[in-house]
């Protein structure tokens, strides 16, 4: 007999759950955050290994030369890029890769703003591409090769280092027998708006804000694409970037080939700045703290849904890609860009080897270095136990919930003689405050338990309970997630008569609707209640919002183990411990957690650690200020990913996290009886 | 079936040939020290080989490069074409990925390509497939099959069998999509025994595991020898880095470091080829099987299996043959006699399609 199936022992289970659940649920949380964190160190993760026998990484001799020379080049692009601020490299690039017998082509493609930002003007844009076609294969598979245009006026490092390594690639490679696939040389403008365009084009995917034209020539289905971020030469080391749009990562055999390829020829790879850890070091206590700090750098860029670069656009389209960005230094970067075209071109024999799509190694990791990696089998583990302590207090809510409707209508009786209870009552009424008696002994030993049974024992007939009690709540902050997905749309096209900045009126706006959502409670109190009291199902309404909760969790676990793991850290101690209470102390202290925990305090914290991240002067007040001006662009930012790549972080916000935080608020400010 | 050659010979009965080879053999026999006796105590007439590389993909190239070596070997050795079966399960030579448009080399000096311009493959690309082997093995091949592509064994022939490709314990992938067990392969030569198609047959294979191919055999007259033991993987043994791949597998790279130096006439035996690879160099164990063969392995020819060389039977009485060729031959004008009328009924194409009128 299982154990679940045998009623006596399911008994057994359902009374240890819902006794101890504070225990456990502790406990659960506790060991899941430290598990998860402790992936990091060395004996708890693998080591990187090929699946794929296809790629002979590294087997092959590299052969690759400039046949031109780089710094005339250098000095070309240079003076291109002086002509105008906003002039980007594409004719140059066009005629020398015509010059070198490449089938070369542009694509033109216009944007169109989303939230009447530019006032609905069209923008347009411009790719350049050329396709090596293979000679002697069949010309159905293809790989690309990206390099994104930047002008002068561009906030973020030149690439031209990457454009000069493509030409040289190009006059290298079409001299070269041996290819199977298609090779797709490709120049993108706007960062990540021309790549969708072009993406977009070549799938014959048509999107109301991106309308890139009919390509002029395509080749065939893509398998594998490298994007390089390379500014000049002179490079010290290199930086392998991953994470795409959703949090989406590319098959881990391509990213594993990069980096066997670039410590092949001896050229440094690293993880957001962060070199690996040696082997020496890796099991010291600087050692784990280095390779966690890693990890933790990876999780946040993947956390935050939009990708690292534009090789996370590929990812929709199933198409594996990475972006190899080159870190240089005039004076100590000792690597050339011969360096980088050797290493480009080994990736792209071995990736010439494929004969299937990737798809022999793992999808969903966590790199805590560029050769150990923590895959979906080791993490959702701890991820699933941090979740269960939600479950845990669910599943005692919902017994006690069950317990309290099979008691008979004296209970209030049951209240008073808690104490002395089970000597004369029917059956179920022993059990129930046996229950309670048994859960009195226990709860005495931590703070917040003292508080809960006080509750307990001042339980009123007059309590409202049942589904309709807690429905108004649950409708209404529907409603709100509804007004905050609609919202920007909304205050956008308002914010344009009013001569408004947009993107000051959405952010206004966003605060407006949060403010409304803290004065939420008292606003429903007022409908519910005569005595302007908010009174409700309090245990249900919870049970309810933890199982939403972990539900909501497990599923985006899935899709963005790192969103879904920082989500969890912030929501689960602070949902499993809101209660309504009488306790002043205790009440302001929840409703603080549950400020510190609300999506406008998290993407503000967000967004501080992020400004942290890139530069630090001002001192700590002015780097709250700078992340507080920032934060309305992000937002705006997160807003138009949506709308032009599909990004779902707004959508998760605003219809999971938002209206999740609101029930939490709300019970804070139940009436405790 | 073979006469022993001894001393009193009558050399007026015997051809031109006979006597020189003869001679020849009584000479080397004597210099190395051997009794005649042990020399031409094998009792085959014939070569046969079966060489098959069963794994397809480019970075499967070292098996074909392995199977053609092999066949490089037996061909120089004098087994020709015709009693040659190869099977080879892609076409490396015109991979798009090869470098080398149109050749196979088994050496990174790239000195030898085994893919040269007489090399007959008889079963290709996605023929080879387990079905196929064991039909050609056991004979059992449609009527419209050519003879270039038949085991045309006798009871008097001797057969190679050469396997590489990814195995396992028990089992031999071909291609991507099937695989023979060891079971089946003993039953296809329990039914080539019973069919009387072999003589003596030698059985070698180069794969992981490749021991485990050969434990089921229960037939009679088979010598075996496998790259590794069960549990073992066979190794590659260099990468050639101008193709970017793993061009051959070790044991058959030393195999055929062995085989190299072997000629027709040549005295080496079989025992001394199962010592060919030790642990040091192959890194598997090379393992083999002789329980099955009744003679001693140390005593047999390698050129038993893996050449042509004929014994030479020594009759006492003359034969008279009829000259056959001068007689029955006609010109222009006497075979239009005898050839049949013409007939008067015009030849017409049949229909393609009938449709009922």
């Amino acid at each position: 007999m299982g154990i679940l199936s045998n009623p006596k022992s399911r008994q057994l289970i359902v009374e240890k759950v819902s006794r101890y659940n504070n225990i456990l649920c502790g406990a659960c949380y506790v060991v899941g955050v430290i598990w998860f964190m402790a992936l990091a160190y060395k004996p708890f993760n693998a080591k990187t290994y090929f699946s794929e026998n296809a790629l002979l990484p590294g087997v092959v001799e590299s052969g690759f030369f400039f046949d031109f020379d780089v710094s005339s080049y250098i000095t070309e692009v240079k003076e291109e890029l002086k002509r105008d601020k906003r002039n980007v490299p594409r004719d140059w690039l066009y005629q020398k890769m015509r010059e070198a017998g490449l089938e070369t082509y542009k694509q033109n493609y216009t944007i169109h703003y989303p939230l009447h930002i530019l006032q609905g003007q069209l923008v347009p844009g411009q790719n350049v591409y050329g396709i090596l076609r293979a000679r002697r294969a069949s010309r159905v598979e293809a790989v690309v090769l990206s390099v994104p245009l930047r002008s002068k006026s561009s906030e973020l490092p030149q690439t031209y280092g990457g454009l000069i390594v493509m030409l040289g690639l190009v006059r290298y490679f079409i001299r070269q027998p041996y290819w199977s696939k298609d090779i797709i040389f490709l120049a993108t403008d706007r960062e990540e708006l021309g790549m969708q365009a072009w993406l977009d084009g070549y799938h014959h995917v048509h999107s109301q804000y991106i309308r890139p034209d009919e390509l002029p020539a395509r080749s065939g289905q893509i398998q594998a694409a490298l994007n390089l971020e390379i500014p000049d030469s002179n490079i010290q080391f290199m930086n392998i970037k991953m994470e795409g749009l959703n949090g989406q990562l590319p098959n881990l055999d391509l990213v594993n080939l990069v980096v066997r390829l670039c410590n092949r020829h001896g050229l440094q790879v690293k993880l957001h700045n962060k070199a690996d850890v040696s082997d020496m070091e890796a099991e010291t206590p600087q050692g784990y703290l280095q390779s966690a700090g890693t990890m933790v750098r990876m999780m946040w860029a993947q956390a935050s849904g939009s990708p690292s670069g534009n090789h996370g656009l590929f990812h929709r389209y199933h198409i594996e890609a990475v972006t190899l960005e080159a870190v240089c230094k005039k004076k100590t970067g000792r690597f050339s860009l011969d360096t980088v075209g050797r290493v480009v071109e080994g990736i792209f024999r071995s990736l010439n080897n494929l004969l299937e799509r990737f798809h022999q190694s793992f999808f969903f990791y966590l790199l805590p270095g560029t050769e150990r990696y923590v895959s979906i089998g080791l993490y959702m583990i701890p991820f699933a136990i941090i979740c269960c302590s939600c479950l845990i207090k669910a599943i005692a809510l919902w017994v006690k919930l069950s317990a309290d409707a099979s008691k008979p209508d004296t209970d209030t009786d049951i209240a008073v003689g808690e104490g002395k209870a089970g000597s004369d009552k029917n059956v179920t009424e022993t059990t129930a405050a046996t229950q309670e008696k048994t859960g009195k002994k226990l709860d005495t030993k931590s703070l917040h338990d003292i508080v809960e049974e006080d509750t307990d024992i001042d339980d009123h007939d007059d309590r409202p309970s049942g589904v309709l009690s807690i429905l108004p709540l649950v409708l209404s902050s529907v409603i709100m997630s509804v007004l905050c997905y609609t919202g920007p749309e909304l205050l956008s096209s308002v914010a344009v008569p009013f001569k408004m900045n947009v993107e000051d009126g959405i952010f206004y706006g966003f605060i407006a609707l949060f403010t409304a959502s803290l004065m939420f409670p008292k606003m429903i109190a007022r409908r519910t209640s005569e005595e302007k009291r908010l009174n409700f199902d309090w245990r249900l309404l919870k049970a309810l919002t933890l199982i939403f909760q972990s539900l909501m969790l497990f599923g985006l676990a899935l899709m963005n183990i790192s969103l879904a793991y920082f989500l969890a850290v912030l929501f689960v101690p602070v949902s499993v411990l809101v209660h309504p209470s009488k306790s002043r102390v205790s009440q302001w202290g929840q409703k603080l957690l549950l400020l510190l925990i609300s999506p406008f305090s998290i993407l503000y914290v967000a967004t501080v650690i992020r400004s942290l991240g890139d530069k630090n002067e001002g001192g700590s007040l002015g780097l709250l200020g700078d992340a507080w001006s920032n934060l309305s662009h992000g937002v705006l930012l997160t807003l138009v990913d949506r709308y032009f790549f599909g990004n779902w972080l707004f959508a998760l916000f605003s219809f999971a996290v938002f209206p999740n935080w609101l029930s939490l608020w709300s019970i804070s400010f139940c009436e405790s009886e | 079936m073979s006469a022993p050659m001894g001393i009193g010979l009558k050399f007026n009965k015997i051809n031109f040939l006979s006597l020189c080879i003869g001679l020849f053999s009584l000479t080397i026999g004597v210099l190395n020290g051997i009794e005649v006796d042990d020399f031409f105590t094998s009792d085959h007439t014939n070569n046969w080989a079966v060489l098959v590389d069963t794994s397809r993909f480019w970075f499967n190239y070292r098996h074909v490069a392995n199977v053609l070596s092999i066949y490089r070997s037996v061909k120089r050795l004098g087994i020709p074409d015709s009693h040659i079966i190869l099977m080879v399960a892609d076409d490396m030579a015109c991979n798009p990925r090869n470098p080398r448009p149109a050749t196979v080399f088994n050496n990174v000096n790239e000195q030898i390509n085994v893919y040269g311009d007489d090399v007959e493959v008889d079963y290709r690309g996605y023929e080879v497939t387990v079905e196929n082997f064991i039909r050609v093995l056991t004979g059992r091949l449609p009527p419209s099959t050519p003879r270039s592509k038949r085991l045309l064994t006798d009871e008097h022939s001797n057969i190679l069998v050469y396997m590489t490709g990814h195995g396992g314990d028990g089992f031999l992938k071909f291609q991507d999509a099937e695989e023979i067990s060891s079971v089946e392969l003993a039953d296809a030569f329990e039914q080539m025994w019973q069919k009387k198609r072999y003589h003596e047959a030698f059985f070698m294979i180069d794969t992981c595991q490749a021991e485990s191919m050969f434990l089921k055999f229960y037939s009679p007259n088979i010598l075996a020898v496998a790259s590794s033991k069960v549990g073992e993987d066979s190794l590659s043994h260099h990468v050639d880095p101008a193709i970017g791949v793993y061009v051959i597998d070790r044991y058959t790279y030393y195999a055929l470091e062995f085989l190299e130096n072997v000629q027709p006439n040549s005295k080496k035996t079989m025992g001394q080829f199962f010592r060919v690879c030790p642990k040091s160099q192959c890194v598997s164990t090379v393992a083999f099987r002789t329980d099955l063969y009744p003679k001693d392995p140390n005593k047999v020819l390698i050129t038993d299996f893996f050449g042509s060389v004929r014994n030479v039977e020594l009759l006492t009485e003359t034969i008279s043959f009829k000259n056959l060729s001068m007689q029955d031959t006609c010109s222009k004008e006497s075979c239009v006699e005898t050839s049949s009328p013409k007939s008067s009924q015009q030849l017409k194409y049949a229909d393609q399609f009938p449709m009922p009128t």
